[in-house]
């Protein structure tokens, strides 16, 4: 996916089927390189999208272990 | 200056003073505040931290004892409302194939909330662990408050915490609220931790108890008594390799408590004694069951977890050799009494005779009777020696007299002991001995008493028209001598236990004949303790043929 903004924001969305909005939009807001609007919607990614999306993942799995990234692999 | 002259004035002072105040006080208050927030703060991390606290400390001893998921989230729900203010708590749980729901609701919530959430937690699933939703969620309930199918409430906020044990998925768990209250970070984080906490201990447990588990099915599976278990509806959960052997079963079909049940079929009421076992509690034993041609002994416990039997363990042993080793012992007595009984009579019965008649023998008479009574003297001697030594060999008390000899020389002495013997049966009695071997440190009284026996026996076991021949071999670092007949042989079966105590290699087809059955284990304490090694092979033509060797030192 060519798209920065577009592959996170598909990384959050599974995630936030898989543990919920909340805590989905958390962690995204935990990544320095992730701008969010007050809706949780992705609107800038700084810097390499791929170290970007890694770190978003292990975020995701550090809080609720590495089952989560399952849904997410095929996109690093 | 204007200002500060200004300011000397009375009232202004005054009204410079208070402003002053003001700004103190207003400092003050920021002050003040910033401390509460903090306070505030403060107050709320402590109070997460003993509720991780709190929750891990009831949650840990639990999972030791019950190992099981639902018995920790159903802890962990029941203190979750201290921190998270929350509507309803749920999980779904893979265990085995079927998926369990429960709810734990704090407010009364329609059916529609609960399918909600349910379909949440599945949708969840679906992209964690996609192969479990084969199975079906067959159990469902929930606990807390009553369902309201008048609340129009939906779910406005929820977090789903998967769960994973020794690596394997093993559902969700849910936290869901009608109002916007599970939103903080910090109460997110924790639920997170408290649960992946407790998941990471239960797969300690699990790791801990699957490790003992292996090392019991290893200890169980190498035992070589048959060991079996079952549970209270008589389901076969332990079989070991040995039980199969035991019954004379292939281990690669599956037996059930009814094939066990057959096998003791008419002999042993096994089924009955199991039924015993669970009423009572106490243990059932019979030994020496004999089953076609094999005994056992069989055992059957209960197996307890605190004070309820929840199974059965059969430990089934086979006594076969210790029935052999028992009627050999038995054997070995009767015929020790029947060999100390006959000399002894010859004893006792000359001796009355030449009481009662010594007036009226003749001297010659006198002579033969006495010469009996010395010759059953002797051989009751002889017997009791024998005895005395397969017991110093037993307790490994031999002691050795060696000095410089020639083993040629005692092998010719041997043969001219026993050749008069021999021919009067009519026996082809001969020897080649090697000149080349030169004399050597042994032990000239034992290796004849060794002699003794293997020629004994050559002779008793041989008829005439038969042969026996004496052989000695230079072998460099030791020598080999052989006493090979053509008398009755041994049976392939017997030429293990030829050495053993109790065994008789040969059958005697004349009682006086037998034998203590002690010479050749004799024998193999005297050529062992040499350094040697004394074996029987089969002789070419018949009969048998032993040899025994002894180190050149």
């Amino acid at each position: 996916m060519d798209n920065p903004v577009k592959l996170i924001s598909e990384i959050i969305k599974k995630e936030s089927v898989v543990l919920g909005p909340v805590a989905a939009l958390m962690v995204a807001r935990s990544v320095e390189a992730i701008t969010l609007s007050v809706q949780g919607d992705v609107i800038a990614v700084k810097g390499d999208v791929a170290t970007v999306s890694k770190e978003l993942v292990a975020k995701y799995v550090e809080l609720a272990g590495v089952s989560v990234k399952t849904p997410v692999e095929h996109y690093l | 200056m204007e200002f500060l002259s200004a300011l000397k004035t009375p009232e202004l002072v005054v009204v410079g003073l208070l402003l002053i105040l003001v700004v103190l006080l207003l400092l003050k208050n920021r002050k003040v505040s910033k401390l509460n927030s903090r306070s505030n703060v403060q107050k709320s991390q402590l109070s997460r931290k003993l509720f991780e606290l709190q929750i891990l400390g009831e949650v840990i001893p639990k999972i030791s004892t019950s190992f099981g998921i639902r018995e920790v989230l159903e802890d962990i729900i029941g203190s979750l409302s201290v921190v998270v203010n929350y509507t309803a708590a749920s999980y779904i749980i893979f265990d085995g194939n079927k998926a369990i729901f429960k709810s734990h609701l704090r407010e009364g919530v329609s059916k529609e909330y609960l399918e909600d959430i349910k379909a949440k937690m599945l949708e969840s699933i679906k992209l964690v662990a996609p192969n479990s939703l084969g199975k079906r969620i067959n159990e469902e309930s929930h606990s807390g408050h009553d369902l309201n199918d008048l609340s129009k409430a939906t779910v406005v906020t929820y977090v789903n915490v998967p769960i994973c044990i020794n690596n394997e998925y093993l559902g969700v768990f849910n936290v869901s609220s009608i109002k916007n209250t599970l939103v903080d970070p910090e109460d997110i984080k924790l639920l997170y931790r408290v649960v992946t906490s407790a998941c990471r201990n239960l797969t300690k447990i699990k790791e801990l108890v699957e490790h003992e588990k292996d090392k019991l099915q290893v200890m169980v599976e190498s035992m070589s008594e048959g060991v079996l278990m079952i549970d209270k509806s008589f389901r076969v959960l332990v079989i070991n390799p040995a039980c199969y052997t035991l019954m004379g079963r292939d281990p690669n079909f599956t037996i059930n408590i009814f094939d066990v049940f057959d096998y003791f079929s008419g002999v042993f009421p096994l089924e009955e004694k199991i039924a015993r076992v669970f009423a009572t509690g106490k243990i059932e034993s019979i030994s020496e069951l004999k089953i076609g041609d094999k005994y056992y002994e069989v055992i059957v416990i209960p197996v307890r977890n605190k004070d309820e039997i929840i199974g059965v363990g059969i430990l089934i042993r086979d006594q076969s050799k210790e029935m052999e080793l028992k009627k050999l012992r038995q054997d070995f007595t009767a015929m020790m009494v029947h060999e100390l009984r006959s000399p002894l009579s010859v004893i006792k019965g000359t001796s009355d005779l030449l009481i009662k008649e010594f007036a009226n023998l003749k001297p010659e008479q006198i002579s033969m009777f006495m010469t009996q009574i010395k010759d059953s003297s002797v051989a009751l001697l002889g017997i009791v020696n024998q005895l005395l030594d397969a017991s110093k060999i037993e307790s490994g008390k031999i002691e050795l007299f060696k000095k410089v000899s020639d083993i040629n020389q005692i092998l010719t002495d041997e043969f001219n002991y026993y050749y008069n013997l021999a021919r009067d049966k009519g026996i082809n009695f001969s020897f080649d001995l090697d000149l080349s071997i030169q004399k050597f440190y042994f032990d000239e009284q034992k290796i004849k008493q060794v002699m003794n026996n293997l020629l004994s026996n050559s002779i008793k076991f041989t008829d005439g028209g038969g042969a026996i021949v004496i052989i000695s071999k230079n072998y460099g670092s030791y020598v080999s001598v052989t006493v090979q007949d053509t008398g009755k042989g041994v049976p392939d079966e017997m030429k293990e236990k030829l050495f053993q105590k109790f065994v008789q290699g040969r059958e005697s087809d004349r009682s006086n004949e037998a034998g203590t059955g002690l010479g050749l284990v004799i024998s193999k304490g005297i050529v062992d303790a040499h350094g040697g090694r004394i074996w029987i092979e089969d002789n070419a033509s018949k009969g048998a043929k032993f040899i025994f060797t002894l180190p050149i030192q």
